[in-house]
């Protein structure tokens, strides 16, 4: 349970660190709260030989509300959203999703960003950044680029962010008028990784109809993916129990998913849809 | 530990094949491939740099080819060390005719030890399927660029 060796810098600012990683290339691995690498290290399956801590950056920490929009630094811990009462307001999905992850020595140490850049397909932020139609900013060498959630996740345990890039902050869109949010997990029981977990957004219209809706799915597959056969159902239409039921048969559709000792294919695949049906009428409620 | 898996590439059945078993194309696409020497018939050493995002170990073990069927079937046998651990897996390889395409379906079990086993299990089986792809991908791009050898031996 011991490392191997690594060379270590603790950079303070963010071009700064974005030169170590120019000057180390694919041996330098960054490090945030390291709650996915330092196990990692520790059991030898990863030794890369140049770690670039980036949690000494003071830029990269802080949740802001401002424009109508919510920007949470890389850096900003579980629990600094789980207690952070502005997003609290705003999206109470980051609150519930944030107290289902891990345990408090996780939440309090353990980043927002880190586990997105490290797009594990059982983490459970993934599939919110994707249902609140998150943009990722990154920088790199050659300056500040954005992208959006939907291109972010690219494979099991991998996002868009290049070598050399460091993911600063990640915009969430604050939607006008009712809408409503929800995050709906099954546990694993030993390790707390979701065995399938669903969030839902749902946007109703002056009219009271389903003006938009995004739902995405994590822990069923190799990347956290939207169910827009789902999502399609819904736009447009008067939300009622039996539609959501409906539509939410049709989650997961196309999807390659993941079996293990704990819970097969087919069982995942069930999950799916029972967890994105609860998502939804999760979200249904709290848009009333 | 099981896996299965589809690849579906552009290109006839013969040529396919072809690709899949020859050993230039093997070692150019094999992950981090970096020693490929023949041992015997259809055996070959090797020395891979492969993984996951940060998870990366450096395997030596043997390939083998055996049962090869042109241009039907042929397993494909695998035993080496890794940091750590060990791993032996066999696999079939099988290519079916779907239209102007070739669907190349792989079955294959293994046994795999050591601290990946005991806590990357979640991560195993869906990791295997990424770099099998990524292998497959990789051989596909090489389909078209051996007609010539293949045209200069029905000449």
């Amino acid at each position: 349970m011991i490392p191997g060796e690594f060379e270590y810098y603790a950079p303070t600012s963010v071009q700064e660190a974005v030169s170590l990683l120019q000057q180390h290339g694919e041996d330098a691995k960054v490090l945030a709260g390291g709650h996915s690498l330092i196990p990692l290290l520790k059991l030898r399956l990863a030794s890369p030989p140049v770690l670039v801590d980036i949690g000494r950056i003071q830029e990269l920490k802080g949740i802001r509300r401002q424009n109508g929009a919510v920007t949470i630094g890389a850096l900003a811990t579980h629990a600094d959203i789980e207690f952070s009462e502005d997003l609290r307001g705003v999206f109470p999905l980051m609150h519930d999703t944030a107290t289902v992850i891990g345990d408090p020595m996780v939440r309090n140490l353990g980043t927002f960003g880190g586990a997105l850049a490290h797009a594990d397909p059982a983490g459970d932020w993934p599939a919110v950044a994707l249902a609140l139609n998150a943009t990722m900013r990154l920088t790199g060498p050659n300056g500040e680029r954005t992208v959006a959630a939907d291109d972010f996740f690219v494979d099991l345990l991998t996002s868009a962010v290049e070598p050399g890039e460091v993911l600063t902050a990640v915009e969430i869109p604050v939607p006008q008028g009712k809408y409503g949010t929800s995050y709906q997990k099954f546990s694993h029981p030993a390790s707390g990784y979701a065995v399938v977990g669903v969030a839902a957004l749902v946007q109703m219209g002056a009219d009271g109809a389903c003006q938009d809706c995004r739902v995405a799915i994590t822990g069923a597959g190799p990347k956290a993916t939207r169910a827009t056969a789902t999502e399609d159902a819904l736009k447009g239409q008067q939300l009622t129990e039996e539609l959501i039921a409906q539509a939410a048969e049709q989650a997961g559709n196309g999807m390659d998913f993941l079996g293990d000792i704990f819970a097969s294919e087919s069982y995942r695949a069930h999950l799916v849809k029972v967890f994105t049906k609860r998502a939804l009428l999760g979200a249904m409620q709290a848009a009333q | 530990m099981k896996i299965d898996g589809s690849y579906t590439m552009n290109g006839p059945r013969e040529q396919v094949y072809e690709t899949l078993s020859d050993p230039q194309a093997l070692r150019g696409c094999l992950p981090g491939c970096e020693r490929f020497e023949e041992i015997g018939e259809g055996r070959w050493e090797t020395t891979l740099k492969a993984g996951v995002a940060g998870i990366r170990g450096e395997f030596t073990g043997t390939v083998t080819l055996a049962d090869q069927k042109p241009p039907e079937s042929y397993t494909l046998s695998v035993e080496g060390n890794f940091k750590g651990g060990f791993v032996k897996g066999v696999g079939n390889i099988s290519l079916e005719e779907n239209g102007d395409k070739t669907t190349v379906k792989y079955s294959g079990d293994g046994q795999v030890s050591g601290p990946l086993a005991s806590v990357g299990q979640r991560l195993m089986t869906p990791g295997v399927k990424m770099v099998a792809n990524q292998f497959f991908r990789c051989l596909e791009g090489k389909v078209g660029s051996q007609a010539p050898a293949s045209a200069e031996r029905g000449a």
